[in-house]
Formats: structure tokens, C-alpha cells, sequence
């Protein structure tokens, strides 16, 4: 309907040609009035009692549900053992090899043998772990990349946080694989059967935007609390994006390749693990790379349900208010995540050359001989395990007494702060999202999808929120929106214009691009530190963490999308005499916009991402619920919340995307309609 | 140059097309199998299908070059995805060595391919992840050959095409030039009946076209391989075919040698196409034939087949007529420079 709207009417199609012109004078009057009669309507149903409260009387409880029909699952067994006894047993399975890698590098093995007395095989010692990490660094990524790597090492160590990292690494080194090698087959199996992939699109885009937290509880359900039950979350969160890159990558076989597949007579067998597979190494491995930094960012997340390692320091520290420790092992995480992306971006990079077996340093007998020396050390002088916990400083302490002194300093400008942002933007933001009622909302998302993407947007946005409704979460998803989108309005307006200037000035870019990675490696955790250590715990401190958060994606995108515009439509506008203004408004802002429209959609849902972290500083939405859910082991309430996060969410990427769409100029939308 | 002979009609076919059909879309098997069905362009169109090839029929004799040849989109590179079964035929037959490809299995197709059949893409097709040794060697690795006597194999080929040396190169590593010879290796080493090459040359730059060009005729005669060759240069078609079949939006115009196409073109679409040849590359001294005289030259003869351009030089220079022998050596006629004359003027 809206395509027929949009496009030029010509001969051909006779729909539209045959109308006369009249029609075509009398239509913006029909909107308007159309428009007009809509909001009265809207307006009137306002009033009415039911349509501003979900009436208690229609909602139903699905949590409850939900959670009953889980206990019921995780008691079904088959002969004497339960499912859970399954999962479990799957538990215990995984966590040999972390078992095992954990001895390797920090704890030893300790056994008895023949009866005998203790034998003790010493973990390899720090200095030779740092020295076999620099050496293929050195090899392999040269100098910038092991002074890299030595930095981050050298942190880890006088920091004290040695063992944490360690910790971290080797779980990590587990999950991946695990998860990754999964992610790997499921995407095959996407590629071969289209009705595979199907089924599990829907799966991949619903656990992308559902918040961790609310998978989270069914982990515990099922693989209780622990290192391990962080290991599946891990697991669990690494896979949907490696089986997309996957599917994505084997689609984009060159067809020669395909074709000689089939010439040299392959099997489908061999056609995929010889051929396709193996084509497709780089871009694999670009998607192991962006795998590995999601998992980072979710360290912290597991530690809440057992995870060990640095993720566990930053909770510990946020708990109990010892907010520079946190923040210390905040930026270990980082610099963790950095280096091994650094790591892995130089072997993603290294092509294979001729002659590469012939190295110039035997690394590999070289690495053995020093962990073996380093081993043996140990075993002679136990005191050599540990790097000396004298050279040790504890920036947290520190970090600490300043943040206090800090906070004293400044406390009625902090508070004054706080409370005129409260009460000019947060609350009359909120008095405003509350004015309207449930039904009045829905039918203006409902319409407002209706005229961006037409009807089959606006059934789903409709079904999608009439679900939270029903299940009488409404008022709990509006104050997530609202701070949301408040949050989210905030960033936008600072980061546009950062974003802009950005974007015409390659300097400023250069800039800018640092400041963004380094916050976008940052674990969303990080950010509440100095937030809560500011303002308190609080709504306030919520919107500042996210504003905070989306800052950073905001100016990027916007910087991205204008340095996109090509040079060649740069130097039309030159040639055809534009001022530099007028070149930005006429040239560049318009081609730009889509691209920075989308931009702004990654951020909104990067906000909701973050909605679930600031659960932790007094955010009151959808997002308390599903945390509190943990805390009470209530899976079914903790997934039902997640859910109206993800339905929230997904209505509003999906009216974003649509809008981009329709604002994208013609000619994309001519030639997808003939695909 | 190989010698265009005219292959004589006892010898054994390699290779028969009948009737093949390449229609896009949903269901088109079914109509096209009814051929009461009006089948011409604009019903399939309205039909929403589209023809990639329309009623291709014919014939490649063992040992010859038959060269497909049309501009972008007239369906040329399709018919030769036809051929080897990368497509499935929507209607007609394929014949490769007496084996009938519309009716394989799946296992006879593969077995068709990994012995009597190879191809050579446009974009050469080379995994990155493996040497050029490995690259070669790759068709017998899915056969099964053990990986000592499959490099074995592979280094003899990879010597055959002068790549010798740089076995453990990665295509990356390679000229555009140099990764085509590793292409053409691995599409010989398996040592195949008929040879499809699609575009081959068109990746490259004209000079190491040239070359490669030069390369393929110095191959073909001592392989002696049954060719299929796709090209859009009619150039390259004259240079190295036997017999050139002229496409049009999925339909074979005419098939004949260069010499026919020139001398008798079936229609104007044919005619301007070949307008830019050189004719005395393409044309033999049989359009130049007149009946033998009493005074001609009979000291080293013209072969028939010779083009009038190889011929020209002498025929300028000579002051009495030359001989013109056929391929068993009697005299058919002569040439003179008055009938070259006589044939520039038309």
C-alpha cells in the first residue's frame, strides 16, 4: 500500500494511472482528516478506566506458569534419573577441561600416587607464562603487539589480579571452542537446510535481544549455581553469533569455488569440509574474533551466577561498595579483551606464505623448554610460583580514598546536579510516558508501524505488546521505555554533534575512534562504577549509565555514516559551486541519514541490552523484575520479564528499520522488489 | 596455430546436445514437458520465467575445439554449465562419452566428473588455503588418491603448464596469469576426456591473454583434448577454435568455422559480429581458387586451408600463379595475384 504511495505512476500500472487527478489533489486532505479522527479517538479512549490500567482482572500471570511447567520439567525422568540429573552430569562433563587447563596455569595437581606420600606438580609459574605469551607475540605480531601484550601482562601481575586473569582466560579458552565449534555445525546445518535455518532464525534474533539475565535463571535451574553454570552462559552466548557468521560466510562462497566443488566431483561432504569451509577461513575467523569480544563483555554477567575469575572481582567489589577494585578489574577485563583481539586480528590478518614452515626462531621446542625450566624451578623453590606480592600495589585502595575524598569535595554540586536532571528531564519524561494509557500506546505504535511499514509490521508490533499487556507487565515495560528512550533522546543529542564534527574532519575522527573503542571494550559494568560512586544508586544513576554507554556507538555511527558519503559525491557538490554548508545539508546529510538512522537504532538496542546492568543501580523496569527473578530462583517471572524486554525491543528496531527503509532513496527498493 | 582440419564425420562424437532447455523459475520442467505448450520468448517471459538457453543442438567431434561464443548475458557461459551438469538441463539431453547426463544419479554424475570431464573458470577458482601444489592435486585428493602419489601427479602436471618451482606458493602469492596456469593444471591432472573452459582468459590482461592464448595452443597440441571453450572475443575464437557457435539471448545463431561464419552468415546479427574480423585471417585461398593454368608455379604449393593472409605476401611478390594442393597433395587449382585482387575488391 505504502510502495503504491511512493512510487510514480506509470502506464503499466494501471492501479494507480487510472485514478483521476483530482484524487490525487484530495489526498493530503484525506490523510490529514484521517489523521485528525485517529488521535481524537485515541484521545477519547484516554479516558476511559480500562484502557488507561490493564485491568488486574484480564492479565495473566504467565510467570507462574511458566516457572510450575519448568519444575515440572526438570523433574521428568527417565528411570531413576532426572533431567536436571542429565544436565548436570553435561556439567560435570565440561568441567574437565577447565579442571584441567586451571591446573596447568595456576593451581597445580596435587595427588597421591601408589599410596605414597603427596606428589605435587607445580602449575607453570608467571614468568613462564608471560615469557612464552611474549615470545609468539613477538613472532607473530612483532614488536607493537608483544609491547602490547607485555603491558597488559605487566597489569595483570602488580596489580595482584595474576590468578583472576588467568582464571578468566581459561574459561574463556573453554567456553569458546565449545561454543564456537557448536555455532560452527549449527550453521552448516542452516546453509544445507533452509528449513533449519527457519527454525532457528527466529531463535538467534529472539536471544540476541532477550537480556542475558533471563537466561541466566534457566541456567541455574539446570546447571545450579558455579564456575561451570558460567561456562554455559558462555557457551550459550557465543553460539547464535558464530552460527550466523557461519551461514553467512558459506553463502558467501565465491560460485567458481562452489562450481569446482562440483566439477572435481565432491560429495556434499566434501564439498563443505574441503572446500567451503576452509574458503571461508577469513571470514570465520573475522566472526571468532567478534565472538570472542562478546564474551568479554559477559564475564561479569556470569560471575553472578558462580563464574570465576575477574568478572567475580568486579561484582565483589561493586557489592561491597570497594568500587576501585572493581574498576581496577573493570580495566583488567578490558585490556584482557583488547589483547587477545589484538592477538587474534594479527592471525585473522597473517596470510599463508611460501616456505612458512621454515621460521626463523623454533618457537614451539623453545615454549616447552621454558614452561618445562619454569616447572622445574617451582618444584625446587615454591617461592618462585608467585610473583612477589611486594612489587604489588593496590591501586583499588587507593582509587578508593581519592573517590571518597572526591565525593565529600563535591557533594552538593553532585546532588544539585542530580536533582535539577530529576526533576527538569526524568521526571515530566515520565509523567509524559505515563499519560497515556496501555490501549492508547498500542494503537499509536500500532499505527505508527502501520504508516512506516504497513500491515504486517503493524499486526506484529500490536501482537508483541498486547503480549506484555496481557501478561501484566505494562506498567513495569513502560518505565523501561521511558528511560530508555530518555536515555537514549540524551545521547543522541550529545553525540550528534560530536558525531558530525567527527565525521567532516578526518583529525577529529582519528580522535574519536579512539575514545569509541576503548569505551566500547569497556564491560557495560565498568561504566556504573563512577556513576554509582557520583550519584548513588537511582534512577539518575541509571540514566547516566546508559546515557554514558551510548555515547560512544552514537558519535561513531554518525561519524561512519557521513565519512561514507563518496568522494566522488563530494566533489559534485564542489564542482557544481557548493558552499561547505551547503555541501553538508544538500550532499552529505542526505545521503548520510539512512546510515545514521540505523546507527541510532544499534544504539537504542544497545540500550536495552544495558537496561538489564543498571538493574543493578535502581533502575525500576522490566529489568528489576527479571533480576530479582534470580535472586528468588523464579525462572518462568525472570523469562516472562526478559521477554517484554525482547518485545519492546524488537517493536522498536523493527519501526526504526522500516522507516530507514522507506527513507532509503528508490532505487533499492526497485531492485529488491524484482530479487 | 592447430591446423583447422575438417574432422571427418566418421570419427566418434564426445560430446551431443539435443534439444537443451534452461528455463528459470518455478515449475518450467513440467511446462517444457508438454511441447504442445507454446514455448517462444515472449510467452516464457510473461510466464515469469527466464530462458538462459533455448533449443541448443549439437555436436563436438573427439579432438576438436568448439568454441561457444556471444556477448554478456547471450547465454553462452549457462549452455556450458548445462553441459557439465552444474545445471540441471529443464528440458532436451546431454551425451558426454555415451553417458546421458539428464538421467544420471547423483553418483554417476560424480564419477562423470571426476574422470572424463574438468573445467577452468573465468575467475580461476583457486582455494586459498592450499599451496599450488595442493591446489592441483585437490580433484584426486576428493577421488581418493593417496596424498604421496597425488602430489606426484600434480608436480608433473604443474611442470607441463611452466609452474615449476613454485609448488608451495599460495594462489595469493601468484600474477593473475600464473594462478590461470595453476587453474588449467588442476582442471589436466586428472587427466579428463573433454575439456570446458569457461572464459579463461578474460580475467587477464590483454599481453598475458596473448601469452596465455599462445600457452593453450602449445598445450592442445600435444594433449589433443576434446574443448568446449566460452569466450566472448571472437578474436580468441578464430585464434583457437575449430567450429564457433554464435549465441543470442540463449539461442545458437549458427555454428560453423570462422571461415563460414565470415563468408556465409546466417543472419545480420552474425554478419556484424564477425564485421571487424580481418577477413584474410579467417578466409583459406578457397575463395581464391581459380582452375589450374598451363603456367602456373607449381614449386612449393599452397595447402587449401591456408588463410589468404599467410598467403599474401607471396601471391603479391610472385609473378606467375601458385599451385593450390588439398590435404592429399593433388593440385585442386591456383591463386594468383589477379584473384586476390579480384577478392579484396568484393
Amino acid at each position: 500500500m505504502t510502495n503504491l504511495l511512493a512510487e510514480p505512476a506509470t502506464p503499466d500500472n494501471n492501479a494507480s494511472a487510472g485514478k483521476p487527478r483530482t484524487g490525487k489533489a484530495l489526498r493530503p486532505l484525506l490523510s490529514v482528516a484521517l489523521t485528525a479522527l485517529a488521535l481524537g479517538l485515541l484521545a477519547l479512549l484516554n479516558q476511559l478506566e480500562w484502557a488507561r490500567t490493564f485491568p488486574q482482572a484480564w492479565a495473566v500471570d504467565a510467570g507462574s506458569y511458566v516457572t510450575r511447567f519448568l519444575g515440572a520439567v526438570t523433574a521428568l525422568s527417565v528411570g531413576p534419573w532426572t533431567l536436571v540429573d542429565l544436565t548436570r552430569a553435561i556439567a560435570s562433563l565440561l568441567s574437565w577441561p577447565e579442571r584441567l587447563l586451571t591446573g596447568v596455569l595456576t593451581q597445580g595437581f596435587r595427588f597421591s600416587l601408589f599410596g605414597g606420600g603427596p606428589l605435587w606438580i607445580p602449575a607453570i609459574p608467571w614468568f613462564s607464562v608471560a615469557l612464552v605469551c611474549l615470545l609468539t607475540s613477538l613472532r607473530f605480531g612483532g614488536k607493537r603487539l608483544a609491547l602490547l601484550v607485555g603491558a597488559c601482562l605487566a597489569y595483570f601481575l602488580f596489580t595482584g589480579l595474576w590468578d583472576s586473569a588467568l582464571q578468566t582466560l581459561v574459561t574463556v579458552m573453554v567456553a569458546i571452542p565449545i561454543g564456537c565449534g557448536l555455532g560452527l555445525l549449527l550453521g552448516i546445518l542452516a546453509y544445507r537446510h533452509p528449513l533449519a535455518e527457519a527454525i532457528l532464525e527466529p531463535f538467534y534474533d529472539t536471544m540476541q535481544t532477550l537480556p542475558i539475565f533471563s537466561y541466566l535463571v534457566l541456567i541455574v535451574v539446570f546447571f545450579g549455581f558455579g564456575p561451570v553454570a558460567g561456562l554455559v552462559a558462555l557457551v550459550v552466548y557465543a553460539m547464535p553469533p558464530m552460527a550466523r557468521i557461519t551461514t553467512f560466510a558459506l553463502r558467501r562462497t565465491p560460485r567458481s569455488i562452489i562450481e569446482l566443488a562440483e566439477i572435481t566431483g565432491c560429495t556434499p561432504r566434501q564439498r563443505c569440509w574441503s572446500v567451503q569451509v576452509p574458503a571461508a577461513r577469513a571470514t570465520l575467523l573475522t566472526g571468532l574474533n567478534q565472538v570472542i569480544m562478546l564474551t568479554f563483555s559477559t564475564v561479569i554477567i556470569c560471575a553472578i551466577i558462580g563464574g570465576e575469575g575477574l568478572g567475580a572481582e568486579v561484582l565483589k567489589g561493586l557489592k561491597s561498595m570497594r568500587l576501585g577494585g572493581a574498576l581496577v578489574a573493570g580495566v583488567a577485563i578490558t585490556l584482557m579483551a583488547i589483547m587477545l583481539d589484538r592477538a587474534c586480528r594479527t592471525w585473522v590478518m597473517r596470510r599463508p606464505e611460501q616456505g612458512q614452515a621454515r621460521s626463523r626462531l623454533p618457537l614451539l621446542p623453545l615454549c616447552l623448554a621454558i614452561v618445562l625450566l619454569g616447572v622445574v624451578a617451582v618444584w625446587f623453590f615454591p617461592a618462585a610460583a608467585h610473583f612477589p606480592s611486594a612489587l604489588e600495589f593496590q591501586p583499588g585502595k587507593f582509587l578508593n580514598q581519592q573517590l571518597r575524598v572526591f565525593n565529600l569535595a563535591y557533594q552538593a554540586e553532585l546532588s544539585a546536579l542530580r536533582d535539577g536532571m530529576i526533576s527538569w528531564l526524568l521526571r515530566p519524561a515520565r509523567e509524559l510516558f505515563g499519560a497515556f494509557g496501555w490501549l492508547t500506546t498500542l494503537l499509536g505504535m500500532g499505527a505508527l508501524a502501520l504508516a512506516v511499514g504497513g500491515r504486517r509490521l503493524a499486526a506484529m508490533v500490536v501482537l508483541l505488546l498486547g503480549a506484555v499487556a496481557l501478561f501484566g507487565l505494562w506498567p513495569k515495560a513502560m518505565l523501561s521505555l521511558y528511560l530508555v528512550m530518555v536515555s537514549t533522546l540524551t545521547a543522541i543529542a550529545l553525540g550528534l554533534p560530536l558525531g558530525i564534527l567527527a565525521g567532516l574532519n578526518r583529525r577529529a575522527y582519528a580522535v574519536l575512534e579512539v575514545f569509541a573503542d576503548t569505551l566500547q571494550t569497556l564491560p557495560a559494568f565498568v561504566y556504573l562504577i563512577p556513576v554509582v560512586v557520583l550519584f548513588e544508586v537511582g534512577d539518575f544513576a541509571a540514566f547516566v549509565a546508559i546515557v554514558l554507554f551510548g555515547l560512544a556507538p552514537v558519535s561513531r555511527y554518525v561519524a561512519a555514516s557521513l565519512q561514507q558519503v563518496g568522494g566522488e559525491y563530494k566533489e559534485v557538490a564542489r564542482m557544481n559551486g557548493c558552499t561547505p554548508l551547503q555541501e553538508f545539508f544538500h550532499v552529505q546529510l542526505p545521503l548520510a541519514f539512512p546510515q545514521m538512522l540505523l546507527g541510532v537504532n544499534q544504539t537504542i538496542m544497545l540500550s536495552f541490552g544495558m537496561l538489564i546492568v543498571v538493574a543493578l543501580v535502581g533502575a525500576q523496569g522490566l529489568e528489576a523484575e527479571t533480576l530479582s527473578a534470580i535472586g528468588r530462583v523464579q525462572p518462568g517471572q525472570g523469562l516472562i520479564a526478559g521477554l517484554g524486554i525482547a518485545a519492546l525491543a524488537i517493536s522498536v528496531d523493527r519501526i526504526v528499520r522500516a522507516a530507514v527503509n522507506k527513507l532509503t532513496p528508490g532505487e533499492k527498493r526497485v531492485s529488491g522488489k524484482k530479487a | 596455430m592447430i591446423v583447422s582440419t575438417s574432422v571427418q564425420n566418421n570419427e566418434s562424437l564426445a560430446l551431443k546436445a539435443v534439444d537443451v532447455w534452461k528455463v528459470f523459475g518455478t515449475d518450467c520442467e513440467r511446462y517444457l514437458s508438454n511441447a504442445s505448450q507454446p514455448r517462444d520468448a515472449q510467452t516464457l517471459g510473461r510466464l515469469g520465467y527466464i530462458t538462459g538457453v533455448r533449443e541448443a543442438s549439437f555436436e563436438v567431434r573427439e579432438g576438436e575445439i568448439f568454441i561457444l561464443m556471444g556477448l554478456s548475458g547471450s547465454g553462452k557461459s549457462t549452455l556450458l554449465r548445462c553441459l557439465t551438469g552444474l545445471y540441471p538441463l529443464s528440458c532436451g539431453e546431454v551425451m558426454i562419452a555415451n553417458q546421458s547426463l539428464a538421467s544420471a544419479t547423483s553418483q554417476q554424475l560424480r564419477d562423470i566428473r571426476r574422470r572424463k570431464i574438468s573445467m577452468v573458470f573465468q575467475n580461476f577458482g583457486l582455494l586459498p588455503h592450499l599451496t599450488v601444489l595442493e591446489n592441483i592435486a585437490f580433484p584426486l585428493r576428493m577421488n581418493g588418491m593417496p596424498r604421496e602419489q597425488r602430489l606426484q601427479e600434480a608436480r608433473r602436471v604443474l611442470e607441463l603448464v611452466g609452474l615449476a618451482g613454485r609448488e608451495s606458493f599460495y594462489p595469493h602469492e601468484l600474477s593473475g596469469g600464473q594462478q590461470q596456469r595453476v587453474g588449467i593444471a588442476r582442471s589436466l591432472v586428472t587427466d579428463p576426456a573433454i575439456w570446458f573452459l569457461d572464459e579463461p582468459f578474460s580475467a587477464l590482461d590483454p599481453l598475458i591473454r596473448k601469452e596465455m592464448q599462445n600457452e593453450f595452443i602449445r598445450l592442445q597440441s600435444s594433449l589433443r583434448k576434446t574443448i568446449v571453450f566460452v569466450t566472448h572475443d571472437f578474436d580468441e575464437a578464430v585464434r583457437l577454435g575449430d567450429r564457433i557457435a554464435i549465441m543470442q539471448h540463449g539461442e545458437i545463431l549458427q555454428i560453423g568455422t570462422a571461415e563460414d561464419l565470415v563468408l556465409r552468415p546466417a543472419n545480420d546479427y552474425v554478419k556484424a559480429f564477425v564485421q571487424d574480423i580481418p577477413r584474410e585471417k579467417v578466409v583459406s585461398l578457397r575463395a581464391l581458387l581459380e582452375p589450374a593454368s598451363a603456367d602456373m608455379d607449381g614449386e612449393a604449393p599452397f595447402s587449401l586451408e591456408m588463410k589468404v593472409g599467410q598467403a599474401a605476401q607471396r601471391l603479391i611478390e610472385a609473378d606467375r600463379p601458385i599451385a593450390v594442393v588439398d590435404a592429399d597433395g593433388a593440385v585442386v587449382g591456383q591463386v594468383s595475384r589477379a584473384s586476390y585482387s579480384k577478392w579484396l575488391k568484393k
